[in-house]
């Protein structure tokens, strides 16, 4: 048991070097154009996605070992790693569907944030402890997978629409695209990315809303009692929602459409984070 | 006038409407979060000041959420998504039941993708090779032939435009049902002592309590530890009696609720009644010294046989400093201060008190406890979860069913046949690639 405990805790290791290595090439990169530093980057995503999959496959089986099986998925360290995977998967989607790199120097840093912020932090552990009764519910796995899908699809909207929100500042000024800002995506293609990575995010965040819910209602009878963090999932929706109704809507595309996607990333770190650092609640991590 | 109405009714069915609402929504929900909701008017005098305890009670900023303020951007969000819906959903649906079939010159101007063949072979060959070979894709085609000239119709993803209106549609149904709930049901929780029965359930809010016309008896109240000492389960079996039968026997944990007749029961907490413990005494001096005897202690003290000293038990722990399950006893000896120490059930020999007459062994403890339950009715919850699935589904048709429109028009134009293509889809980014591919395919055919 104990060799199998150190495996899966040093493949999350090496996971947050790997992905670190990553974001260094590709914003190597992006700086530099040299094609060899965005096929590190690739490789290293792809190698870090590979072995963060082992990592949490392992750690699920090592809690079986431990005589309290369940899902990698069920505190601030897990759902950390977890988002990372959920983020590192689908841009490395994104990066194949659109063949282009660019998008990974504002992506990866996401990614590898929340990694070494997982590994690193003195307040975070790293143990895997048995579950509380609130938490022995099948919901728990249905809730999480969908919250942290949406949450990883909106880190890569958020990185697109920063890309989007630099390009378009030159654009406007009529200056001379730099070196650099040429290679990016045109801002149609941005926009594009943008609004698929919201396409999938929203229903998944969706579902997400709604697994909670039903599970609240399970667990202590009521589907919605406006706790802080249902609250704040509520204000990432309509955000959402929002970008979403903005590209119908005359005078809210384009520039003021990626600042809404930027705020709903906001909101997301808010009701991820913020809400369980700064706000009292029932989702408080195992305190 | 007219024009005035016209214009506040476009405004009030219109998307940047919505849009506005969503984000003023989002910002005021951020409040709420920030101020402690439903707390005492002292704990917000304290915190805030008579101040700005004033500017938030005029605000009804104690619980925002039920604040007049808040239910009335509710209701205009509600009116504004209904209007929206009404003015653009009639087009949709005659668009859906007679779409343009027929690619006239005019349709073929307005779509951006669109080619035409110029090809040998027979009008009447071409249209059916094509058809062989689009319909692979986009299932049955409708056709007709106007003069010379043959007509195609496929259409793909028809009902994908629907996905939002269903949406639309879930949004007021969620509504609905959480209003059923607000109104026709209730929230108060319910303590029962192992052994007992009870049929009043307290309500939140200061309402009137509420009898049920069954009776629910806790026969058994159980606490379980993992082998590190978190606890594992909280269960209650009950025994639900009417006119004094017993009807039905089930048991509760923490996400396993129990429903009866509308109601549903919760495990939410619990507490210790009395406690009992069995204990060897062992006297270690004064005139007793050698005597030995069996005691029975409770959480009240109890007089130690032969002497003027007391004992009480004051907790019970299954496993204490990892030595297992111990308890802490209490003596009062001589008058003097009580003492507090541990008598643990694994270290039988260890003397955790060495300045007490005593000694005591573990024998036997018990503790009785009382479940708490939550109790809530809500009549309303099928409706919002219809509500949800609903969502589910309209949100599947509007992102992920695509709309794919393609026309196809041939006819003989002199010596060779004319085979016009064109296509649209909402998606046109992917759509496009596709559409080059069916030039492509149609290029290589031969009839």
């Amino acid at each position: 048991m104990e060799s199998s405990l150190f495996i899966s805790g040093k493949l999350l290791s090496i996971t947050t070097f790997v992905y670190f290595f990553a974001m260094v090439f590709y914003i190597i990169y992006v700086v530099s154009k040299g094609n060899t530093m965005g096929l590190l980057g690739t490789i290293f995503t792809v190698a870090g996605f590979f072995i963060e999959t082992g990592g949490l496959v392992l750690r699920w089986v090592e809690s079986y070992q431990m005589g309290i099986g369940r899902a990698p998925l069920t505190n601030l360290y897990e759902s950390l790693v977890f988002f990372a995977w959920c983020g590192a998967g689908i841009y490395l989607a994104f990066e194949f569907y659109y063949k282009n790199k660019f998008m990974g120097a504002f992506v990866l840093p996401f990614i590898s944030i929340a990694m070494a912020y997982a590994s690193f932090s003195p307040n975070i552990s790293q143990e895997i402890q048995p579950l509380v009764p609130a938490l022995q519910s099948n919901w728990l796995i249905y809730h999480v997978i969908t919250c942290f899908f949406a949450y990883a699809a909106f880190a890569v909207a958020c990185g697109v629409s920063i890309m989007y929100v630099i390009k378009n500042r030159k654009e406007e000024k009529k200056q001379q695209l730099g070196n650099i800002l040429s290679f990016f995506p045109s801002s149609a293609t941005l926009d594009d990315i943008n609004y698929k990575a919201i396409a999938i995010g929203f229903p998944m965040l969706t579902l997400g809303i709604i697994t909670g819910a039903a599970w609240a209602n399970y667990a202590w009878g009521s589907y919605w009692s406006w706790d802080p963090k249902e609250t704040w999932s509520l204000i990432t929706w309509f955000v959402y929602a929002a970008f979403l109704h903005a590209r119908f809507t005359r005078g809210w595309r384009g520039k003021r459409a990626a600042w809404l996607s930027i705020i709903g990333f906001f909101a997301v770190i808010v009701t991820y984070l913020g809400v369980n650092l700064l706000l009292s609640g029932l989702h408080s991590y195992a305190s | 006038m007219a024009i005035k109405k016209d214009k506040f009714w476009g405004f009030l069915s219109s998307v940047s409407l919505a849009v506005v609402l969503l984000i003023v929504l989002a910002a005021t929900s951020i409040i709420g979060t920030l101020i402690p909701q439903n707390g005492s008017y002292e704990e917000y005098l304290n915190q805030f000041g008579p101040v700005f305890t004033k500017v938030i009670e005029t605000l009804d900023l104690f619980d925002m959420y039920h604040s007049w303020w808040f239910i009335f951007l509710l209701t205009l969000f509600t009116v504004n998504l209904i209007l929206c819906s009404l003015k653009r959903l009639p087009p949709v649906l005659e668009q859906i039941k007679n779409p343009k079939k027929i690619l006239t010159e005019e349709l073929e101007r307005s779509l951006s993708l669109s080619d035409t063949l110029r090809k040998k072979g027979s009008p009447e060959r071409w249209k059916e090779a094509v058809k062989e070979l689009l319909s692979k894709r986009y299932g049955t085609p409708d056709g007709e032939k106007i003069d010379d000239k043959s007509y195609l119709y496929f259409e793909k993803g028809k009902y994908s435009r629907l996905g939002v209106y269903i949406t639309h549609l879930s949004i007021v149904i969620i509504m609905i049902g959480g209003l059923i709930g607000a109104f026709f049901g209730f929230r108060g929780f319910i303590n029962i002592p192992e052994g007992s029965a009870a049929n009043q359930v307290f309500l939140r809010g200061g309402r009137a309590p509420y009898n049920m016309d069954f009776v629910i008896r806790c026969d058994k109240f159980t606490l379980s530890y993992y082998p590190m000492g978190m606890v594992k389960e909280y269960r209650s079996d009950v025994t639900i009696l009417e006119n004094g039968r017993e009807v039905k026997k089930d048991y509760l944990i923490v996400n396993r609720p129990l429903t009866y007749r509308g109601l549903t029961f919760y495990q939410s907490s619990y507490g210790v009644i009395d406690r009992h413990a069995k204990v060897r005494v062992f006297v270690k001096s004064g005139p007793n010294k050698g005597k030995s005897f069996e005691m029975d202690i409770t959480d009240k003290f109890v007089n130690i046989p032969f002497s003027g000293d007391y004992v009480k038990v004051i907790e019970h722990y299954p496993n204490l400093e990892n030595f297992g399950p111990a308890m802490i006893l209490q003596i009062a000896e001589d008058g003097a201060m009580p003492v507090n120490f541990p008598v643990y059930k694994n270290l039988p020999d260890n003397d955790m008190n060495p300045q007490s007459k005593y000694f005591f062994k573990y024998l036997e403890n018990e503790e009785h406890y009382y479940t708490g339950l939550q109790v809530t009715k809500d009549p309303g919850v099928w409706i919002v979860w219809t509500g949800c699935i609903m969502m589910m589904f309209g949100l599947y048709y509007s992102f992920f069913v695509v709309r794919k429109r393609i026309w196809v028009r041939v006819f003989f134009e002199g010596e060779r046949t004319a085979i016009t293509v064109a296509g649209h889809s909402p998606r046109s980014r992917m759509f496009e690639e596709e559409f080059a591919k069916i030039l492509e395919d149609i290029k290589q055919l031969n009839v």
